[in-house]
């Protein structure tokens, strides 16, 4: 045995503010939940056909653009309410952050034309808001992968479908990777980097290497499943009561738009 | 139904395997022993036809797996059918969207009902305990769960010979007693089972034959599974407990 491994080490440690990797730790990890949260089936509004989702809120979008009527944009208005009391607390705050922002970048933007005559300015503003929120409580309660899959309804070909699947799941996959890295980085630099931004380029190296090696290897996979050059899937998704009574409401917010 | 003559490759002028040769009849249930970089992982990928054979012969079921054989698409699909492949890694083999899909993904790619598709895919989410993961997405699964969603991709094209590249990494001893049973009663079904593997004493009463390649890369031992874990001096000798 070496004598140096028998004793005890009385290094002086150089204690440095750790905030470069502290911050890219916790955007990776809040990158990785936020795909994570794929998985988290939930109720309601959660459950509902992403199809659905996508398609009546795009609807819902052009409609509310092209409408200057105050009850529709009211009608609307009520209508994002009601989704955000269905959702998660968690999920309410981040909706009701993201609006905040929306409706004082806009007001700041077109708030100021009221004032030179723009009677429509407020009526604007609120629009914008409505239509960011409903983007985001649609993305929020959605599988991503499911929200691609729904453009097949309008003929956009598999392998592109594929391709943005692939992508979120590199995309998870290496970023787990460069989370595990960076994790080993702050544990064996003991608080102390000399030049903690040149680690990055290591990193990205390691992850470069890394994502050519799976897609070499993910070939190989296609290869032994008998992939033929098509790619035929389907989404294992019961079509039940919820989205039938969500498409109940959306087509009366619809109707709204030509009646009122 | 499986016979290598005198295979040697090389990547970058690395020797990886140095002249092998065996042979595996339908039925066996093979494992693949070895100690870390003998080249038991690229031996399976030449099992499986994803590697070209520059020096020696690889015949399956009379047939020769040549450059010209892996080329023609119809041959090839056929193949990939017959032989399984688990990967090691399985991160690598699960691409889809939703486990149903993984599974499904193989069944897909022939001309099935999908009535059948989907009641094969029940079956083998049922053999390996996975219907609760259906909806799931294969990639933020835990270790252990992705192998056996990998296997299970696997088993849905009802191959005659599952090979498997260490199934038993990152996997719970309830569900290591699970893939034994499985291993057990598929070769029981008459598939031919071919394993490599470093717990190889877990899988005791499953292997009839095994191959032992050295870390020279060669064949050291070719014959019966029992009497090789019987041989502690030889395990030892060659690196391999």
């Amino acid at each position: 045995m070496m004598d140096w491994l028998k004793e005890k080490d009385e290094f002086e440690f150089k204690i440095r503010n750790e905030s470069f990797i502290e911050k890219t730790l916790s955007s990776l990890l809040s990158l990785i939940s936020k795909i994570r949260r794929f998985d988290n089936k939930g109720r309601g509004i959660y459950r509902i056909h992403e199809a659905f989702k996508l398609y009546f809120t795009l609807i819902n979008i052009i409609l509310l653009s092209l409408s200057f009527n105050k009850f529709y944009i009211m009608l609307n208005a009520s209508y994002v309410i009601l989704l955000i009391i269905l959702l998660e607390d968690k999920d309410v705050l981040r909706i009701l952050n993201i609006s905040l922002v929306a409706f004082v970048v806009s007001s700041l933007i077109i708030g100021p034309s009221w004032f030179w005559g723009n009677k429509n300015a407020v009526l604007v503003i609120v629009k914008i808001t409505i239509s960011i929120s409903l983007t985001m409580i649609m993305s929020i309660t959605s599988n991503w992968h499911n929200i691609i899959s729904a453009f097949r309804l309008i003929k956009v070909p598999n392998i592109v479908l594929f391709i943005f699947n692939s992508a979120i799941r590199f995309i998870y996959l290496l970023s787990e990777r460069a989370y595990a890295i960076l994790c080993s980085l702050k544990i064996r630099s003991v608080g102390y980097i000399k030049k903690p931004y040149n680690t990055l380029s290591q990193i990205m190296y390691n992850l470069f290497v890394t994502s050519i090696d799976m897609s070499f290897k993910m070939d190989e996979a296609l290869e032994c499943r008998c992939f033929s050059g098509e790619f035929k899937y389907k989404i294992y998704k019961r079509i039940g009561k919820v989205e039938f009574f969500y498409s109940i409401i959306n087509i009366i917010i619809i109707l709204g738009f030509f009646i009122l | 139904m499986i016979e290598i003559k005198n295979l040697t490759c090389k990547l970058n002028e690395n020797v990886v395997l140095d002249d092998i040769s065996f042979k595996i009849n339908n039925g066996e249930s093979v494992a693949i022993i070895g100690p870390n970089g003998s080249g038991k992982t690229t031996l399976l990928r030449f099992l499986n036809g994803l590697l070209d054979i520059k020096k020696g012969e690889y015949i399956f079921d009379g047939q020769r797996i040549d450059n010209k054989f892996i080329n023609d698409a119809k041959k090839r699909k056929i193949f990939h059918k017959r032989v399984g492949f688990v990967f090691q890694n399985s991160d690598n083999q699960l691409f889809c969207k939703t486990v149903f899909n993984e599974v499904a993904f193989g069944l897909f790619q022939f001309d099935i009902k999908y009535e059948e598709v989907e009641k094969r895919v029940f079956d083998c989410f049922k053999l390996l305990d996975i219907e609760h993961l259906k909806e799931r997405v294969p990639y933020t699964l835990s270790g252990g769960e992705k192998k056996k969603v990998a296997i299970a991709s696997t088993l849905a094209l009802n191959p005659e010979v599952l090979i498997l590249d260490e199934p038993l990494n990152e996997i719970d001893p309830k569900s290591k007693r699970k893939i034994k049973e499985l291993l057990k009663t598929l070769n029981d079904y008459g598939k031919t089972i071919i394993c490599a593997t470093h717990d190889f004493e877990y899988f005791k009463g499953v292997f009839k034959k095994a191959i032992v390649i050295s870390s020279e890369h060669k064949i050291i031992y070719d014959g019966d599974f029992e009497s090789l874990i019987g041989n502690k001096e030889f395990l030892e000798q060659n690196n391999i407990i």
